[in-house]
C-alpha cells in the first residue's frame, strides 16, 4: 500500500481507500435467470449470508456494482442483458455463475448463448451446474481480490477503454422507448 | 442576548443537530442490517471492520465514487432537485424537536432545540407534506414507468395520512393547550403523566402515519421491490440513490418518532438516573425504542396494497381521529 | 390411469364413420381427418366428457406427405380416461382449437414456433419462443441441434486479456444469430394490441417475475386493462436436445427444467421410460423415490411460499423457508451428491443406495418441520395484511380448470382434486396413504392454504416410506440390474466384467427402445408434467413431447389479471408459481 511510486504516498493510500469502499459494498443486481438463480438465492439466505461481505441485491442497474449471471442466458434475452449491464454505472463487475453462463453448459442448442463472455466482459467465472453456494461466496472473495489488485484506477480506465471500443463498433445498444 | 451571540448558538445547534443525526442514520444502516439478520437467523454485516461496523463507511465510499448517470430523457433539473427535495424537509423536521430542557451555560439560558416557536406543530405538518416532493420529483422527473407509479402511490398514500395524522395530533394540543414542542413536554411534566395516558387512540393513529410517510412496510408501496423494482428511486444511482432510503427509512422515521416521544411519551421526562444527561439519554432511548419498533414491522409483515391503504385511511383511521378528537374536546370542556 | 374404453370408442365411431380407432400397447388413438377435428373435439368434449385438455403437440415425418402429424391429449376427470387425437396436417394446415379450449392457443403457438405449422383461426399466431424475424423452426427434423451458426461473436475476455496461443479458452467463434434490441421490439409490438395508454413492461429480467418472464400490462391507472405474456426467455431447446441424446442421457436435463424440483421431474421421466422400456422397478428404490420426490416436493412449496411472501413484502418469512429448504437440500446432497439439479434417479432404480444414516435424517427432520409450518401459519395465514392481500384475488373457476388445462395445486385450489398420484398412481404412491387437499373458492388464499397442506400430506408419505425403508433389510436391492436396459450400479462395474460390458454397451450405443408411444406423468408441485415419447425405435427417442403444468397454469394469467391492480398480479402469479425452466423448456 505505502509505495511510493511517481503517484505519491498520499494517492495510492486514498487509491486503497477507494478500492476498499468498492470491494466491500459489492451490490449485486437481483437477476436470475435460471437453476443457479436458486443457489444465489441461497448464498443469500440464512446459512450462507452474503450480508456478511456487505453484499446485498439491489433490484435496480442504476444502484448495482455486480452482475452475477445466474443461469443459463439464451439468445432472446441475451440483448437485454446487456442493455441491464449498460445501464450499471460505472465501476462494474460481472461475474459468471454456472456452466451455461460461462460457457452454453450442456445446452449446446439452437437457442442458447454459448457463453456470456460473447456479449458482456467477464470477470470470474464460476463453474458448476449449478455451483454450491460457497462457490459463489469463492467468487465473490476472488473478485474482491481482484479489485484489489487492480486498483481502482486501472480498473476505471479499463472500463474507458472498453466503452470507447464498444463505441466505436458501434456495438452500445440505444434505449428502447416502448 | 446578543445578536451574533445567539446566531452563533443556533449555528452550533444546526451543525450539532446535523452532524449528529446524520450520523446516527448512516449508522442505522448497519443497524438495520443487523437486526435483520438477527430476526432472519442470519449474522447481518460482520466482515467489514469489527462486526461490521465499518460497513456504513464503505457503502459511503463507493456510493460517492460511482459514475453518476443520468437518463437519457431525463427531466434534469427536476431529477437533481427530487434529491434536495428528499433530505431537505426531513432534516427540517429536526429544527422543532427539543432534545431536554433548557440549561444555563456561561450565564446565558439555553434552549436545547434549533427554533422553539410557538407553532412548531404547524411546521411539523408543513415539512411532513413537503416529503412527497421529493418522492413526486424524483417519480416524474426520472421518466420510468416504475418511478412514475411508485411515485404516484406515494403521493396517494401521504395525502389520506396527513389528514389522519393532523387530527391525531389535534387531541394532544387541545389537552396541552400549545402548540410549541417545549410547551407540550412541559404541559407533561406539569401534569405528571405522559399524554398517552389520555390519547391512546391517537398514539396508535399516529404510529400507523408515521409509517405511512416513511414508506415503511407495511406500506411501502413506493418502492414494492417485486411490483416496481425499486419504485421511484429507481434511476437514481451511486449517493444520490443513498440519500432517498437516508431520508425517508431513517432520517424521517427518526423525526417522526422523535415527535411521537414529544407528542405522547413525555419528551425527555424520566427519572434523573443518568445524572445531568439523563434528559437526553431518556429521550433518545424512547426515540429508539420507537424506531426500535418500526424496523422490526418492517422485516415482520407483508405489504398493504396502494388502493387499501388509503381505502384504511379514509374509511378507518380518519373517522376515527375525528371521534377521538371530538371525545377529548367535550371531555377538555367539562372537566 | 386407463384409456378410452372400447365402449366410448364405439360410440364415437358410430357418431364419426371416418374416425379410426387405435390401440397401441400404452394408449388410445383416433385418427381424424382435420376437417372433422373440430367437430370432433366439441363431441369429446361436451358428449362424452373429455373436459381437460392436456397437451398438444406435432410430430415431423419429413418422408410422408402431408409430413406434420397433430397429435391432442384429452382427459375425461369423470371416467378417469385418456385418448390421443391425432390428425395429419395437410398442406402445413390445421384448425385451430381455441374455440373449444382457449388453452389450445398457447399450444398452437408453440407448434407454430417450433414446427411452422400453421393455425387457421388463431386469433393471434405468433412465435411462441423464438423471437419475430427469426426464420427457422427448430423441431424439424431438418435442423441441427446446434442451430446455423451465422454470426462472429467473439469471447470479449479473450479480446481483452489478448488472444493467447494456445487460446485460453476453446470454443467455437461463429455463433447462431442473436437478436437486436430492434428485433426484441418487433417481437414486443407483434404481441400487444395496445388498449390503454399506459404500457409497463414486466420483464423479462424482473425482480418480481420468478425468472424471465415477460410481461406487458396495459395500465389504466393502477388497473390492467389487458395484459400480455411474452415466453422464450429460457427457451433452451429441451425437446430437441431430447431427439438427440439416449434415454438415459436426457434425464439430467429434466432436472434442469423445473430446477426447484428436480426429483420429482426426474421421477416423472424416469416413468415414462420405464413404461416403454417395461422396466420393473425393486421396492426399494420405489419407497426411494417416493420419499424425495414428496421431500423435493416441500422444498419446492417452501420456495414458492419464500418468493411469494417475498413478493407481497413478507421478507422474512423468505429466509425462515430457505432455513428448511437448506435442511432438506443437505438430505439430498448427501444421497445425490448435488444440492439442487440432483440426478439421482436412473432408469431402473437409483443411482447410489441410500446413503448412511439418512433415514435417521429425515427422521430428525420429520420431527421438527411440523413446528416450522407452525411457525409459517403464525407469520402469514391469519395476518390480516396476507388476507388482505390474497383473498378474492384471481379467482378461478372449476370450469376454468378444464378450459385452460390446469393442474397442481392451481386446479385443486379451485376444487377439482385432480391429483396424478391418486388418480394413476406411479412409484409407491399406490402403496401409502395421504389425503388430497382441495379449495373451495378458488383465489390465492385457496391455493396457499392447499399447497400448506400439501406440505403436511407430504410429511405424512414420507413418515410411510421411512417406516417402510427401515423394515426393509439394508442389502435390498436399489436397481434392477437384469434388465437388458437398466445400467449397473458404479461399484459393480469395477467389480464385475458382465456390468463393465453391459454399462459400456449401454452408454455406447444407448437403449434400445421399442417402437410405439406412451404418454406417463407425475404430479410435480407445478402441475402435471408429462412425458409423451414416441419411439420407432433404436436408442433416442423419435419425438418426446413435455407437457409441462407450469406452462398451462400460466396460460390463464391474463385472464384472470384484467381488472386486476399490479399489486394483484404479483400475488396472483407467486399463486400460479411458474418456473422459466418449465414453462419454456
Amino acid at each position: 500500500m505505502a509505495t511510493l511510486n511517481s503517484n505519491g504516498f498520499v494517492l495510492t493510500t486514498v487509491d486503497e481507500l477507494l478500492s476498499w469502499g468498492r470491494r466491500n459494498a459489492l451490490w449485486p443486481l437481483t437477476i436470475g435467470l435460471a437453476c443457479c438463480a436458486i443457489e444465489m438465492m441461497h448464498a443469500a439466505a440464512s446459512r450462507f449470508d452474503l450480508d456478511r461481505l456487505g453484499v446485498i441485491f439491489r433490484a435496480s442497474p442504476r444502484q448495482a456494482d455486480l452482475l452475477i449471471v445466474a443461469g443459463t442466458v439464451v439468445n432472446k434475452v441475451a440483448p437485454m442483458l446487456k442493455l441491464l449491464w449498460e445501464q450499471m454505472p460505472d465501476p462494474k463487475w460481472c461475474i459468471t455463475m454456472g456452466g451455461c453462463a460461462s460457457a452454453g453448459g450442456p445446452f449446446p442448442t439452437y437457442s442458447t448463448l454459448q457463453g456470456i463472455d460473447r456479449i458482456i466482459p467477464v470477470d470470474v467465472y464460476i463453474p458448476g451446474c449449478p455451483p454450491h453456494p460457497q462457490g459463489l461466496l469463492y467468487g465473490i472473495l476472488q473478485l474482491q481480490k481482484k479489485i484489489k489488485e487492480k486498483g481502482v484506477n486501472k480498473y476505471d480506465k479499463a472500463f474507458e477503454e472498453f466503452r470507447k471500443d464498444m463505441e466505436r463498433q458501434g456495438l452500445l445498444p440505444r434505449e428502447v422507448v416502448v | 442576548m446578543e445578536l451574533w451571540l445567539s446566531v452563533l448558538i443556533t449555528f452550533v445547534k444546526v451543525l450539532l443537530t446535523l452532524g449528529v443525526f446524520l450520523g446516527i442514520s448512516t449508522y442505522l444502516t448497519w443497524f438495520e442490517r443487523k437486526l435483520a439478520g438477527h430476526i432472519q437467523g442470519r449474522l447481518g454485516p460482520k466482515l467489514v471492520g469489527p462486526f461490521g461496523l465499518l460497513q456504513p463507511l464503505a457503502d459511503g465510499i463507493k456510493l460517492l465514487t460511482k459514475e453518476s448517470v443520468v437518463p437519457q430523457n431525463a427531466d434534469k433539473p427536476v431529477y437533481y432537485l427530487a434529491v434536495v427535495m428528499a433530505v431537505a424537509p426531513a432534516l427540517l423536521l429536526f429544527s422543532v424537536i427539543p432534545f431536554g430542557p433548557s440549561f444555563t451555560l456561561f450565564r446565558y439560558e439555553i434552549k436545547p432545540i434549533v427554533s422553539d416557536v410557538n407553532i412548531a406543530l404547524l411546521l411539523v405538518f408543513a415539512f411532513g407534506s413537503l416529503v412527497v416532493y421529493g418522492t413526486i420529483f424524483s417519480g416524474w422527473a426520472s421518466n420510468s414507468k416504475y418511478a412514475f407509479i411508485g411515485s404516484l402511490r406515494k403521493s396517494a398514500v401521504i395525502i389520506s395520512y396527513e389528514v389522519v395524522l393532523g387530527f391525531s395530533v389535534l387531541g394532544v394540543i387541545l389537552l396541552a393547550g400549545t402548540m410549541s414542542t417545549t410547551g407540550i413536554v412541559q404541559a407533561q411534566i406539569e401534569r405528571g403523566v405522559w399524554f398517552i395516558v389520555y390519547q391512546p387512540v391517537a398514539f396508535v393513529l399516529y404510529l400507523f402515519c408515521m409509517l405511512a410517510e416513511s414508506g415503511r412496510v407495511p406500506f411501502d408501496v413506493q418502492e414494492a421491490e417485486a411490483e416496481l423494482v425499486t419504485g421511484y428511486n429507481v434511476e437514481y444511482g451511486g449517493m444520490r440513490f443513498g440519500v432517498f432510503p437516508l431520508a425517508e427509512w431513517y432520517l424521517n422515521v427518526m423525526a417522526l418518532s422523535a415527535i411521537a416521544v414529544v407528542l405522547f411519551l413525555g419528551g425527555w421526562s424520566g427519572p434523573h438516573i443518568f445524572g445531568p444527561v439523563s434528559p437526553y439519554v431518556w429521550f433518545i432511548l424512547k426515540m429508539f425504542g420507537l424506531v426500535f419498533f418500526v424496523l422490526w414491522l418492517h422485516w415482520t409483515l407483508p405489504r398493504f396494497q396502494a388502493r387499501d391503504i388509503t381505502e384504511i385511511g379514509w374509511k378507518v383511521m380518519l373517522p376515527t381521529a375525528i371521534a377521538n378528537l371530538v371525545l377529548t374536546a367535550v371531555l377538555v370542556y367539562v372537566f | 390411469m386407463p384409456w378410452m374404453n372400447q365402449v366410448t370408442a364405439d360410440r364415437v365411431k358410430r357418431e364419426f364413420k371416418e374416425v379410426e380407432v387405435e390401440r397401441t400397447k400404452h394408449t388410445t388413438n383416433l385418427h381424424v381427418r382435420q376437417e372433422k377435428l373440430v367437430d370432433l373435439m366439441l363431441h369429446l368434449k361436451e358428449k362424452e366428457g373429455y373436459k381437460l385438455f392436456v397437451d398438444h403437440t406435432c410430430i415431423d415425418f419429413p418422408e410422408k406427405k402431408e409430413r406434420f402429424q397433430g397429435i391432442y391429449l384429452l382427459y375425461n376427470p369423470d371416467a378417469n380416461e385418456r385418448v390421443l387425437v391425432k390428425t395429419w396436417a395437410v398442406g402445413g394446415e390445421l384448425p385451430s382449437l381455441e374455440k373449444v379450449w382457449p388453452c389450445a392457443r398457447w399450444a398452437e403457438r408453440e407448434a407454430y414456433d417450433m414446427f411452422g405449422v400453421v393455425y387457421r383461426g388463431h386469433e393471434n399466431l405468433r412465435r411462441m419462443f423464438m423471437w419475430e424475424g427469426y426464420s427457422h423452426f427448430p423441431l424439424r427434423k431438418d435442423f441441427p441441434l446446434e442451430g446455423i451458426p451465422e454470426v462472429e461473436l467473439p469471447s470479449l475476455t479473450e479480446l481483452y486479456a489478448g488472444r493467447t496461443d494456445p487460446p485460453s479458452h476453446d470454443y467455437e467463434l461463429v455463433h447462431t444469430r442473436v437478436p437486436t434490441l430492434e428485433d426484441l421490439e418487433r417481437t414486443e409490438k407483434s404481441r400487444l394490441q395496445k388498449k390503454a395508454q399506459l404500457v409497463l413492461n414486466w420483464g423479462p429480467l424482473h425482480p418480481g417475475t420468478h425468472g424471465t418472464i415477460w410481461f406487458l400490462f396495459d395500465l389504466d391507472g393502477e388497473r390492467v386493462v389487458q395484459s400480455d405474456v411474452i415466453l422464450g426467455q429460457l427457451h433452451r431447446g429441451m425437446e430437441k436436445i431430447a431427439e438427440n441424446v439416449y434415454y438415459f442421457q436426457f434425464l439430467p436435463y429434466t432436472d434442469r427444467m423445473d430446477y426447484i424440483s428436480a426429483i420429482c421431474n426426474e421421477l416423472s421421466y424416469v416413468t415414462a421410460v420405464e413404461k416403454l422400456l417395461e422396466v420393473e422397478v425393486p421396492e426399494k428404490a420405489r419407497y426411494v423415490r417416493t420419499m424425495f420426490a414428496e421431500l423435493q416436493r416441500i422444498n419446492s412449496h417452501l420456495l414458492w411460499l419464500g418468493t411469494g411472501a417475498l413478493d407481497l413484502g413478507a421478507l422474512t418469512v423468505f429466509l425462515y423457508a430457505f432455513r428448511e429448504r437448506e435442511k432438506i437440500m443437505d438430505i439430498i446432497e448427501g444421497n445425490a451428491g448435488f444440492r439442487l439439479t440432483s440426478a439421482f434417479l436412473r432408469i431402473g432404480g437409483l443411482h447410489y443406495d441410500l446413503a448412511e444414516g439418512t433415514l435417521d435424517v429425515v427422521r430428525a427432520f420429520l420431527k421438527d418441520f411440523p413446528n416450522r409450518l407452525k411457525e409459517y401459519h403464525n407469520l402469514l395465514t391469519r395476518n390480516r395484511i396476507w388476507l388482505r392481500r390474497t383473498k378474492e384475488v384471481g379467482v378461478i373457476t372449476r370450469e376454468d380448470v378444464y378450459d385452460y388445462g390446469l393442474t397442481g395445486p392451481v386446479a385443486r385450489g379451485s376444487g377439482v382434486p385432480y391429483d396424478i398420484r391418486k388418480l394413476e398412481p406411479y412409484a409407491a404412491y399406490g402403496e401409502v396413504d395421504f389425503d388430497v387437499p382441495v379449495g373451495e373458492v378458488g383465489d390465492v388464499y385457496d391455493r396457499y392454504l392447499v399447497r400448506m397442506e400439501e406440505m403436511v400430506q407430504s410429511l405424512r408419505i414420507v413418515e410411510q416410506c421411512l417406516s417402510k425403508l427401515e423394515k426393509l433389510p439394508k442389502s435390498a436391492p436399489f436397481v434392477n440390474k437384469e434388465h437388458p436396459a437398466v445400467m449397473a450400479p458404479k461399484e459393480e462395474v469395477f467389480m464385475a466384467l458382465e456390468d463393465m460390458v453391459k454399462n459400456f454397451r449401454i452408454v455406447v450405443h444407448g437403449e434400445s427402445a421399442p417402437p410405439g408411444e406412451v404418454y406417463a406423468s407425475g404430479e410435480n408441485p407445478r402441475g402435471e408434467l408429462g412425458f409423451y415419447i414416441y419411439s420407432v425405435g433404436g436408442s433416442k427417442p423419435y419425438r418426446l413431447r413435455i407437457r409441462s403444468g407450469a406452462l398451462y397454469n400460466l396460460s390463464i394469467f391474463p385472464k384472470l389479471i384484467k381488472d386486476g391492480t399490479i399489486a394483484d398480479a404479483i400475488a396472483l402469479l407467486g399463486s400460479l408459481d411458474p418456473v422459466v425452466g418449465e414453462t419454456d423448456r
